[in-house]
């Protein structure tokens, strides 16, 4: 056959074609008359950078967010101011290296070192070959060997029910089950309110929520500190909410816990605690008595590196000071930071109710979030049965708590999936490999997989281990409602009126039923849209009323103490049934943390968030980052005097896991045996154009867990937490 | 090429003859800045390349290497030009060399800045309305802008007392396109690895030194676009 010239091809075949293909108007109508200049309007939204959910409002100009601004009308949340996160939205809205388009990776080799090759394809295209894979092992494996690593969101949720896999695999062992788990186990809910500005004595171990420009712990805090309250912060280091204290305790890293028992054996002892309310709404005192008369003072300075007197002083000041609270939340001390910290979180939780601040003006509260259907019931869908159904990470049923309030799994996810064969395909939302310790073994973990969807924002690091990129909305371009739970004294529900969506991105409810409508499964493939309206009209409301009350509306309920708690003795159990029920210790108990120095790692490590940074959601921010564009090795005085190292020299930290290279910054600010060093850094995949090769991931040289590990810690570790800061590390002049 | 016509303030005037010239290579242009999702796409790219022949020869060399790989392996060169459009444009390890709108140039690596509402208002002033497509190009992408100037270049009469078009044309160089193309294109030939985004680069530049040669040299331009 004759091969035809390209001169041929344009003469003979192309030239019609090209006429055709070249000459409409793809980008263009004509129009009769100009446009007139669009006027700004305003709009509401809640805002997602964080859990705060802090309420905001925007102006919208020529489909661009022109300015943005703190809700007053939220006085719950924002009450009309944002965080330096919040007011990042419109540079996040407007970034160019959001993703814009699905992608499918076009070399099958996966690694760090190796491009994906992206190519842009449709939708349509996207969802039929997830349908297809997904399908497959479906059908041959059965829908357990699918993998979901996402939070328990509604749309999160209904994908794993309707596939019916009981494996979703979710953060909250790397973040807030501790406290989670045991709000509900001991408390029978979820304490995610503090009424610091009414307390009159604060203690937090750990705690740095302020440090973090959390919004609301920020003015809470700080109402208490103009209020007078006296506030003691435990910490092995001088955190940005330890400098606005009366009292800094530099701890020994990881030893919480002992203090924690000592002062509630002295406040036991000596009779300090809130006797009307432990008699009327707790239960195991006699037992805990008993249990805490060998916590002493004594007992816990030889641990935590407190005097026995001081530990004694801030016991008496907390048990006779009324009202007093602890101030706790996510990752502090009993957050999954040491494979202690859920009897740190326990015995923050007892000594809470000892003092009888759980629920009560000038404490901790129960969040009161309104009473909504869930998806289930709006669409009157029938789920596969899960509930019994073993986990792929957890075959003998060690943590059976934690799977059954919000899931789990990232501690021990590499180590499953290597050593399981169950495990064929994986969908991830939102998360990232810099969201795991120990991130290259996941890698290595990911590798195994057949087929792997990443749905996310960003080209990320773990988007170099997919199959396919869906990109998701970013949450202003979501619309409907969002329900308030961080202190949510009453019900509080806020108007989401989206922004208009600037890429070829969808909604992950929509992105979900597309998944379910490839693999299938119909029965379960709703209208995401019909949800927001519907739960909207159960609690008697539309988005018209909402915007007629400024965005917000706001139940205005006193708030009413609770007098009983979803508990099997409906009291809160100072001795826990549900605890003792599932195999794990029903008191807390003193545990020594897995890492102590020893000569070849000489050093305890702890991590921090900064204030401006939402673990890498602002990483791309050029703004943000110019505020701190990297992390730093911080250290005391008198190490870097030892490792002859000044500020800005830089240093190898090497653990068991791994070492990264970081820049010093010496301080008086921290205990001479710890370092540390903020998560948010190290991107390396550099579809995130700003933040890309500034700092280092400290994950690198963080532990993650195996099956066995965990399985040896399951009377201590009953939320699975990962024990991030459970290592130590060296410290050597790079 | 260069210093041959009226000049406006730098930028070079356009009349029916040029106009006529430049339509098609436009037309080419935006085609070619588009992501080729179908067989189709790369047929009308190569069908439509003959204004380049005598306006760019140093593209002929390129365009028979793209021909000779299309003819012997159409699908997988279509494909080697979707992971290219994806690497250079869109998303890609190692970070996005030549965004292809002007806000990530005008406005400190933003997207949909306030170059996409000037661009809007150029639009709106020729009487045309930009209107979103399945690919969801914003309004300031090199290939909607590339088919604006197709759309001055059809709107050029010879009939006296119509020099609007060929002012908006100045303006529209002068003020917006003629600012970020050259950076966008300078950042296209250094990446790009097939001869079809060589060719882009190419033109571009040829079209930037044709139209804006007399408002300064290529190095002041991307100062100035930076």
């Amino acid at each position: 056959m004759t091969e035809i010239s390209r001169r041929e091809f344009i003469q003979w075949g192309g030239a019609g074609m090209a006429a055709a293909a070249l000459s409409d108007w793809v980008f263009f109508k004509k129009t009769l008359w100009a446009s007139p200049e669009e006027q700004e309007k305003l709009f509401y939204h809640a805002c997602h950078i964080c859990d705060c959910n802090c309420g905001m409002t925007y102006q919208l100009k020529n489909g661009r967010i022109v300015e943005m601004r703190g809700n007053p009308a939220d006085t719950l949340g924002a009450a009309g101011k944002l965080c330096v996160k919040g007011y990042s939205t419109p540079r996040l809205y407007h970034d160019p290296c959001r993703l814009s388009h699905p992608l499918q990776r076009t070399n099958p080799r996966k690694g760090r070192d190796q491009d994906p090759a992206w190519k842009i394809i449709s939708w349509d295209e996207a969802f039929s070959a997830i349908g297809e894979q997904f399908r497959r092992v479906y059908d041959h494996y059965g829908p357990e060997a699918i993998l979901i690593f996402a939070r328990p969101k509604p749309w999160d949720s209904h994908l794993w029910n309707a596939i019916g896999t009981p494996n979703q695999l979710c953060h909250v062992d790397t973040c807030y089950i501790n406290h989670e788990l045991v709000g509900k186990t001991v408390a029978g809910g979820r304490i995610w309110g503090w009424d610091f500005s009414h307390a009159k004595y604060i203690i937090g171990f750990g705690y740095d929520q302020p440090g973090k420009s959390k919004n609301i712990h920020q003015r809470e805090f700080m109402a208490a500190r103009r209020n007078g309250a006296k506030i003691v912060i435990f910490d092995p280091r001088l955190s940005e909410t330890a400098m606005k204290a009366d009292l800094w305790i530099p701890i020994r890293t990881g030893t919480d816990l002992a203090a924690l028992l000592a002062m509630i054996h002295v406040i036991i002892a000596e009779n300090l605690y809130d006797k009307e309310f432990v008699e009327k709404y707790t239960s195991g005192f006699d037992k805990l008595k008993t249990h805490v008369a060998k916590y002493t003072p004594q007992w816990a300075q030889k641990i935590c590196d407190v005097p026995a007197q001081t530990l004694v002083e801030i016991a008496r000041g907390f048990g006779s000071t009324r009202p007093a609270t602890l101030a706790y939340h996510k990752r502090d001390a009993g957050g999954p930071t040491y494979m202690n910290s859920f009897q740190t979180a326990q015995a923050m939780l007892v000594l809470q109710a000892l003092v009888g601040s759980l629920d009560r003006p000038g404490g901790l509260y129960y969040s009161r979030t309104p009473e909504m259907p869930a998806v289930k019931e709006v669409y009157n869908l029938n789920y596969p049965d899960i509930a019994d159904k073993p986990r792929f990470d957890d075959p003998e049923n060690i943590t059976p708590l934690v799977f059954k309030t919000k899931k789990a799994g990232f501690s021990t996810a590499a180590d499953a999936i290597l050593k399981d064969s169950k495990p064929h395909v994986a969908l991830f939302h939102s998360y990232n490999t810099t969201s795991f310790s120990n991130p290259r073994h996941l890698e290595e973990a990911l590798t195994k997989l057949d087929f792997m969807v990443n749905v996310d924002m960003y080209l990320t690091e773990l988007g170099m281990y997919a199959d396919i990129i869906l990109p998701e909305n970013l949450w202003i371009e979501n619309s409907g409602f969002t329900a308030r739970s961080y202190q949510a004294e009453r019900p509080q529900v806020m108007l989401d009126e989206g922004a208009p969506k600037l890429h070829n991105t969808k909604g992950y409810g929509e992105i979900a039923n597309g998944i379910l409508a490839a693999m299938k499964l119909y029965d379960f493939v709703v209208d995401p849209k019909k949800l927001a309206p519907a739960q909207m009209a159960a609690m008697g409301l539309d988005k018209d009323k909402l915007r007629q009350s400024g965005g917000v509306f706001d139940s205005g309920e006193p708030f009413k103490p609770k007098e009983k708690f979803k508990t099997p003795s409906h009291q809160i159990e100072l001795y826990s049934t549900v605890l003792e029920k599932a195999g794990h210790a029903p008191m807390p108990e003193w545990v020594e943390p897995v890492a102590k120095p020893t000569p070849e790692y000489p050093y305890y490590i702890i991590t921090h968030h900064l204030p401006w940074m939402r673990m890498l959601k602002n990483a791309n921010d050029p703004i943000l980052k110019d505020l701190q564009c990297e992390n730093k090795a911080h250290i005391h005085t008198s190490v870097a005097k030892k490792l002859g190292v000044k500020d800005k020299d830089l240093v190898w930290v090497k653990s068991p896991v791994g070492k990264i290279k970081l820049m010093v910054a010496v301080t008086e600010g921290i205990r001479p045996d710890t370092i540390m060093t903020e998560h948010g850094f190290g991107i390396w995949a550099k579809g995130r154009c700003q933040g890309i090769g500034w700092g280092q991931n400290e994950g690198e040289i963080l532990p993650d867990r195996t099956l066995a590990e965990m399985k040896s810690w399951k009377r201590h570790a009953a939320g699975r937490g990962v024990g991030i800061c459970d290592t130590t590390v060296r410290i050597t002049k790079a | 090429m260069r210093h041959n016509g009226a000049d406006h303030q730098g930028v070079r005037s356009l009349d029916k003859d040029r106009a006529a010239d430049l339509t098609k290579l436009c037309a080419w242009a935006k085609t070619a800045a588009r992501y080729p999702k179908t067989a189709t796409d790369m047929e009308a790219i190569i069908a439509g390349s003959d204004p380049l022949a005598h306006w760019l020869a140093s593209s002929q060399p390129l365009l028979e290497e793209l021909f000779r790989c299309w003819r012997e392996a159409p699908q997988t060169t279509l494909e080697a030009h979707q992971v290219e459009y994806t690497r250079l444009f869109v998303a890609r390890w190692g970070g996005v060399p030549a965004p292809l709108h002007a806000s990530y140039y005008l406005n400190r690596e933003t997207f949909r800045g306030d170059a996409a509402d000037a661009a809007v208002a150029f639009y709106g002033r020729q009487g045309v309305r930009w209107s979103e497509t399945e690919l969801q190009e914003p309004p300031d992408h090199l290939a909607v802008e590339l088919e604006f100037l197709e759309i001055l270049c059809q709107s050029v009469s010879p009939a006296p007392g119509r020099g609007d078009v060929a002012e908006q044309w100045q303006d529209f160089w002068r003020s917006h396109f003629g600012l970020w193309t050259l950076p966008c294109a300078a950042a296209m030939e250094q990446h790009a690895k097939l001869p079809l985004y060589k060719v882009l680069a190419l033109s571009l530049i040829q079209l930037w030194e044709q139209e804006m040669g007399h408002e300064g040299t290529r190095q002041g331009s991307l100062c100035h676009g930076l």
